[in-house]
């Protein structure tokens, strides 16, 4: 059997004297698309960078396809595993399609140029996410969500086949989150794995395989979605009563 | 890629006419012909002397200046990403300053003024790698803070620091020193001394900056976008900061402290011609260059015999650009 291609044993996680996650451990496979659950500064920003190799391991030990973080050259990590952050802000006018392209660039060597091949995949990105035509656009003109999708985009063109997303649907509307995770979804489907925080339980629900949920306060429970989103785990972690309805044979999830 | 060589191309004639202008242009009236000739066979004439020694290593010493200047701005807003930094923003050309007036007030002249403000420029540089080390120094990009507001401010505040020396300096300095200092202070290609090293440097950072090409244009896009992509952001940022301030270092030595060619010529480019580092860069170098060759044509002219220090010229053509180019992008956003 291969190695996870995302590993993680006793992970803690500390900022000054708080514990955020306190040794959890869990393993990404090809097929699972993980929800990272939690509180606004319950520290999903910081789990998702540590895991996507942006910041050292502090205490436990983190595999990207059965080589710790510490081993891999950034550049060959490039080419497994992908990030996208939560604010991306630009300093200089960028062309969509120029923006797009530089997802290739683990792919390219040192002395290459775009060309039309990388053009090819750029225009097909965009069209996966629902900005055809947008290619020549200015990033600064376009709408948040607008620009979130572009980001999503750049991201499907570096081919990796771990993905991690730090609230990749939070600006985008309602049709446009479904899009982008049932895409995210089909890239599982297809052998890829996806891990990526949500604030959203419902859609957490809908497309997640599994789930990690964390308050924030040491405690963290990892594994199938359905073992991990339970009302009781749910309403500790938020610190605010959740509870599951059925409706028409699906689980709804409601605060308060 | 075809388009980058284009422009490369048309910047390279624009260059070249430039330096063609300045040769022909002066106090003694030469012939286009005569000029060639003087270039390729030189003779014993005056004409030869004139062109061969002086207007010559002028032109080339102000080419090689205004290509380090505008390549150093270009670097530098990469790294702090702000189209508004230039290459003397981290305070190098205050330390490169004291460094110079220091040699200038202990009667030294000549080859060692340049010797003097290449030091001080380094010296600035070293201050700003220590008090910023947890930015350029460190072993991996810490992720989720954009550093450039805190590598800026140390650089603003150290500027300031310098400045103040120099005005003490220069309250100290002899009355017969100043005329000199100031000119030294505004830029000046009167006393340049040689023009290769400077010449050299800008080829070599070209040649040096050039595999890094894709990265730098990834590391535009910040620090986290960048690391993702697999760009060593640390090791590039640390790239970027040494090859910039050597850049300005020379420059300063070469000619004194020349502003806003460094600000405006990357980011007209950028305007036109869109915000590739593999294009920009070397057409920076050329446009720079060319640039800085016409001022100093004007600056030696306008109110000839008298000659204007070149950084006046430079601040006088570059006030009203770089206003017109702010209000143009307040309107775009």
């Amino acid at each position: 059997m291969t190695a996870p291609l995302l590993e993680v044993d006793a992970l803690t996680l500390t900022v000054g004297e708080r514990t955020l996650i306190d040794a959890v451990s869990f393993a990404v496979r090809g097929g699972e698309l993980w929800c990272v659950l939690g509180a606004n500064g319950a520290g999903k920003t910081l789990l998702l960078h540590t895991l996507a190799g942006l910041r050292p391991v502090q205490r436990g030990r983190v595999a990207l396809a059965g080589k710790p973080w510490a081993q891999w050259r950034l550049a060959d990590a490039a080419r497994v595993r992908s990030f996208l952050p939560q604010f991306a802000s630009e300093a200089f006018a960028l062309r969509v399609e120029d923006a797009v392209m530089l997802g290739r660039h683990p792919h390219l060597s040192r002395w290459a140029w775009e060309g039309d091949e990388e053009r090819r995949r750029a225009w097909a990105a965009l069209v996966e996410v629902g900005l055809a035509g947008f290619a020549a656009r200015d990033v600064d003109t376009l709408s948040g969500g607008e620009r979130q999708r572009v980001a999503i985009a750049t991201q499907f063109v570096q081919e990796a086949r771990l993905m991690l997303l730090d609230e990749p649907v939070a600006h985008l509307d309602l049709r446009h989150q479904a899009l982008v995770l049932e895409r995210l979804a089909e890239r599982a489907h297809g052998g890829g794995a996806v891990v990526l925080s949500l604030h959203d339980l419902n859609l957490a629900a809908r497309y997640a395989t599994h789930a990690l949920l964390f308050d924030g306060d040491g405690h963290a429970v990892a594994g199938p979605v359905d073992a991990v989103m339970t009302d009781a785990a749910l309403s500790a972690a938020f610190a605010c009563p959740v509870a599951r309805v059925p409706v028409d044979g699906r689980v709804l999830f409601v605060a308060g | 890629m075809a388009r980058t060589l284009a422009v490369w191309l048309a910047l390279g004639a624009v260059a070249a006419a430039a330096l063609m202008i300045a040769l022909l242009t002066g106090s003694t009236r030469i012939a286009p012909g005569d000029v060639i000739a003087a270039l390729f066979q030189p003779d014993a004439s005056t004409t030869a002397e004139v062109v061969q020694r002086l207007r010559l290593p002028r032109a080339l010493a102000a080419f090689a200046t205004g290509g380090l200047l505008a390549l150093a701005g270009a670097l530098m807003q990469v790294l702090l990403r702000n189209p508004l930094a230039d290459p003397y923003v981290l305070g190098l050309s205050g330390g490169a300053a004291v460094g110079a007036l220091v040699v200038m007030l202990a009667g030294l002249g000549g080859a060692m003024i340049g010797a003097g403000a290449f030091g001080g420029a380094l010296t600035s540089m070293a201050i700003v790698f220590v008090l910023a080390s947890r930015d350029l120094a460190g072993r991996q990009a810490s992720g989720d803070a954009d550093v450039s507001p805190r590598l800026l401010l140390t650089g603003v505040v150290l500027a300031a620091g310098w400045s103040a020396l120099v005005t003490l300096l220069l309250t100290i300095a002899p009355e017969r020193e100043l005329r000199g200092i100031l000119f030294w202070l505004m830029g000046d290609f009167g006393g340049v001394v040689s023009y290769a090293p400077a010449l050299v440097a800008l080829v070599a950072a070209v040649a040096v900056l050039m595999p890094w090409g894709r990265a730098l244009n990834a590391m535009a896009r910040g620090p986290i976008v960048a690391q993702s992509l697999g760009v060593p952001v640390t090791a590039v940022r640390r790239l970027i900061f040494v090859v910039a301030s050597l850049a300005t270092a020379l420059a300063v030595t070469t000619a004194g402290t020349v502003g806003f060619i460094g600000l405006i010529v990357p980011h007209a480019l950028r305007l036109a011609f869109g915000n590739d580092q593999r294009m920009l860069l070397p057409a920076c170098a050329l446009a720079g260059g060319a640039l800085l060759v016409l001022a100093d044509t004007l600056a030696r002219t306008v109110i000839a015999p008298q000659q204007l220090p070149v950084g006046a010229v430079t601040a006088l053509l570059g006030v009203p650009a770089f206003i017109y180019l702010l209000l143009r992008a307040g309107r775009r956003r």
